[in-house]
């Protein structure tokens, strides 16, 4: 914007009669938003560590997500979580800051404009709506921040059932790779799934509308 | 005792979770679960919720959203709950009780 161009926009707010171009300025430059009337994102701290590393060694679902078993030991857990994160955040609920989540992204390829994504729900029995709020959020938020084409997100096929609805509306199913993962005496699939940002703006304004919603 | 908007709305939402849940319409009962019956997905539920909210005007469904257990909740119980308030309210609005 030319300096003739800024004087002549303050001067339309300045006389009062620009209200719509203040507001349109305010939303162009505001950054994407990390909360809405559900839930709310917020980095990992230090003292996150302890329940995280319980609920990715201990939790009830701990052999099937992150480190599908094994119990690395806590300090090396602690060095190796942040290798190749580009962002990462707890996913909180807005009414009582329980959490709910994590989120992360990482192996980022800037060259090519992609980078995968990760979520993982505390209470996989628990409301899986408040975990999608805070999933579509996370995702709005990596698109905004960073210009990538489209986010992968990698699933074994035994927890796939969990959001398979979602294809072809939410995301696209990429590839599979056969017999992928062991668990419980079984062989079972790796599903390579994409987020494609040109897909999103619409899953972005349902997120945002259903986040506007009186949820307190 | 139910009313003819109510049983006419139940038809609808009987349609409406058929389509979410990719099953026939006839085979969904009151009885029903959500999740476990229909096999509605976390997506699907957040559908559900869209359709229940902005279709049907469910009440009190927006705040209880965040604390709503899908596993627990069966097809009439989401419908009592949520959607006939929404009939007795316009009902009460309108003075119409058929």
């Amino acid at each position: 914007m030319t300096k003739a161009n800024t004087e002549n926009a303050d001067k339309t707010i300045l006389s009062g009669a620009g209200d719509s171009l203040v507001t349109e300025r305010a939303e162009r430059f505001a950054g994407p938003s990390l909360r809405n009337n559900y839930v709310y994102l917020r980095a990992v701290m230090p003292d996150d560590h302890p329940y995280l590393y319980l609920v990715e060694t201990s939790g009830s679902t701990a052999a099937q997500w992150g480190l599908r078993g094994a119990t690395p030991a806590y300090h090396d857990w602690v060095q190796q979580r942040s290798a190749g994160v580009l962002a990462q955040f707890m996913i909180l609920s807005a009414k009582d800051d329980s959490r709910i989540g994590l989120v992360t992204a990482f192996s980022a390829d800037f060259q090519d404009a992609h980078a995968h994504v990760a979520a993982l729900s505390f209470d996989p029995h628990g409301n899986s709506m408040t975990m999608m709020l805070g999933v579509g959020l996370f995702v709005d938020y990596v698109f905004k921040c960073w210009n990538f084409r489209k986010l992968y997100l990698d699933t074994a096929e035994y927890n796939y059932p969990q959001f398979a609805s979602g294809a072809g509306k939410f995301f696209e199913v990429e590839g599979r790779l056969r017999e992928h993962h062991y668990l419980n005496g079984e062989w079972w699939d790796h599903l390579i799934l994409a987020i494609f940002r040109e897909d999103w703006a619409g899953t972005s304004e349902l997120v945002e509308r259903i986040g506007g919603w009186h949820g307190e | 005792m139910a009313s003819s908007a109510e049983g006419a709305l139940w038809e609808d939402y009987v349609q409406a979770l058929s389509e979410i849940a990719a099953v026939p319409a006839a085979s969904i009962r009151r009885e029903s679960s959500i999740t476990d019956d229909l096999g509605i997905d976390s997506l699907g539920i957040v559908e559900l919720a869209v359709t229940l909210i902005e279709r049907f005007k469910a009440v009190g469904m927006e705040r209880a959203l965040g604390d709503t257990d899908w596993s627990e909740l069966t097809v009439g119980g989401a419908f009592d709950r949520y959607v006939v308030p929404a009939v007795r309210e316009a009902e009460r609005r309108t003075g119409i009780t058929k």
